[in-house]
């Protein structure tokens, strides 16, 4: 059973394997839009990524005005 | 026709396989172009269809599959045009689509649709006119229509119903949701998971199991188990049409009722000069409740322009009002007499454009409608 802790680590882990940055570089409260600097189809690849990662599905509309890691979290925490 | 390569796709026919790559920047987005180019090749492949057993469809973007159709020229061809017209014009355009796709869903030859990434709206109705859809694992499958007040008009719901049932359906259709390929397997919509960026192997790998059966029995095969729900189609278009062309219900914009120029203090004599003495405009009391108020009101035909005067005027170089004249010429001249600057500028839906400054530098565009 993951804690939210664990949650936000592999999330941040997850983004920044598919986007090719360190991991290091990514805080939880960084809105990765701006951070990762991706639009909206790349944030599609890494909600499959994430979905496929966990198990879960993400439906679109519970990561509208989500932007930042943590509360992505928070989101896949409560699919868990 | 075994070889095309088209603006939006291309095709090649290879061993009894047709290999049918979309290519069309950004996301393959089915507009007029496209549309016309699978005309084409609907037409080749009925031609070809004796000695073929299967067709690949498959996109060469990276965005995905397709991201569906061509809101945009949709609506921006369907704006100019009068209630009657814009009716007529998306049944037109919706119409050609289901032949088309329909034509898919009906070939003697399996059809295959090699999905990878967004695989949305129209770009999802036209993997569901295929047999067998292969998708990878980062695909991903949505109907987003009803968040633009419409629903899929390509025939997507009556295939995906008759594919899957309702519930499936109602879940993509209601909540505009995008499901990944995972669960698409899971509910029977994709036929086979593909690694990232192996959909297209794959699918040559089941092609080639394909082409070693009998194709007549192929065609009997697909005949008896895919019904065409041709009435269902027909009710799907009608409600789309209505949708289209519906006027919003609650707010909306009517009409632009005037448009408002600034001029620096103490120009009214100059500015008349121009408005009037150029454009051609008429000068219009002002209502009594603003009388306190610094402007000039002109206007001709539908046109209201008001000038306001501010004291820390600059002019306008970029923004713009632009309107519809007659006698585009005789406005130059009289610009050119006044030594007021003027640029033509490329035509556009028929119009010639021109750009001019008032006295003042304000940039205001021309446009006559040019002779056919």
């Amino acid at each position: 059973m993951r804690t939210p802790e664990q949650t936000t680590q592999e999330v941040l882990e997850l983004a920044a394997t598919h986007f090719k940055v360190p991991a290091s570089s990514l805080l939880p409260t960084d809105d990765f839009f701006k951070k990762l600097g991706i639009d909206s189809l790349q944030a599609l690849e890494l909600l499959s990524r994430l979905e496929n990662h966990f198990g879960i599905e993400l439906p679109d509309y519970e990561v509208q005005g989500v932007s930042d890691f943590k509360t992505l979290a928070e989101r896949i925490q409560s699919r868990l | 026709m075994k070889n095309f390569t088209g603006q939006a796709l291309r095709w090649e026919w290879r061993d009894s396989v047709i290999e049918l790559t979309l290519d069309r920047a950004p996301a393959n987005e089915i507009g007029t172009l496209m549309l016309g180019e699978l005309e084409q090749f609907a037409a080749a492949a009925e031609k070809l269809a004796p000695e073929t057993s299967v067709c690949i469809i498959h996109s060469a973007r990276k965005p995905g599959f397709s991201a569906g159709a061509d809101l945009r020229e949709l609506y921006h061809g369907a704006a100019a045009l009068s209630e009657k017209d814009r009716v007529a014009g998306v049944r037109d355009f919706i119409e050609r689509i289901h032949t088309v796709l329909n034509y898919l869903d009906a070939a003697p030859f399996v059809t295959i649709a090699a999905v990878h990434g967004v695989c949305f709206g129209g770009g999802f109705e036209l993997a569901l006119a295929c047999d067998i859809i292969i998708a990878d694992k980062m695909a991903r499958f949505a109907f987003p229509e009803l968040r633009l007040g419409l629903i899929p008009g390509f025939g997507g719901i009556p295939r995906l119903k008759r594919d899957l049932g309702n519930a499936f359906v109602r879940d993509l259709l209601l909540t505009g949701r995008s499901v990944n390929a995972t669960r698409g397997q899971a509910v029977g919509l994709v036929a086979q998971l593909a690694a990232e960026g192996e959909a297209l192997r794959i699918a040559r790998g089941t092609a080639g199991q394909i082409t070693k059966f009998d194709a007549v029995t192929r065609a009997a095969a697909k005949k008896f188990i895919k019904p065409i729900p041709h009435e269902e189609f027909r009710r799907e278009i009608d409600l789309f049409c209505e949708l289209f062309t519906r006027p919003a219900v609650s707010m909306k914009l009517v009409a632009l009722d005037h448009v408002q120029i600034a001029v620096p203090p103490l120009s009214e004599d100059r500015a008349r000069g121009f408005y009037v003495g150029v454009l051609g405009l008429t000068e219009v009391e002002r209502p009594a409740a603003l009388e306190n108020r610094k402007s000039i009101w002109f206007t001709s035909g539908s046109i209201n322009l008001h000038l306001g005067v501010e004291a820390d005027f600059v002019p306008a170089k970029k923004a713009h009002p632009a309107f519809v004249v007659e006698g585009l010429d005789e406005i130059i001249a009289k610009c050119v007499k006044a030594h007021l600057p003027t640029r033509p500028d490329v035509p556009l839906n028929g119009f010639r454009r021109v750009h001019i400054c008032d006295p003042f530098g304000n940039r205001i565009e021309l446009m006559e409608k040019s002779a056919s």
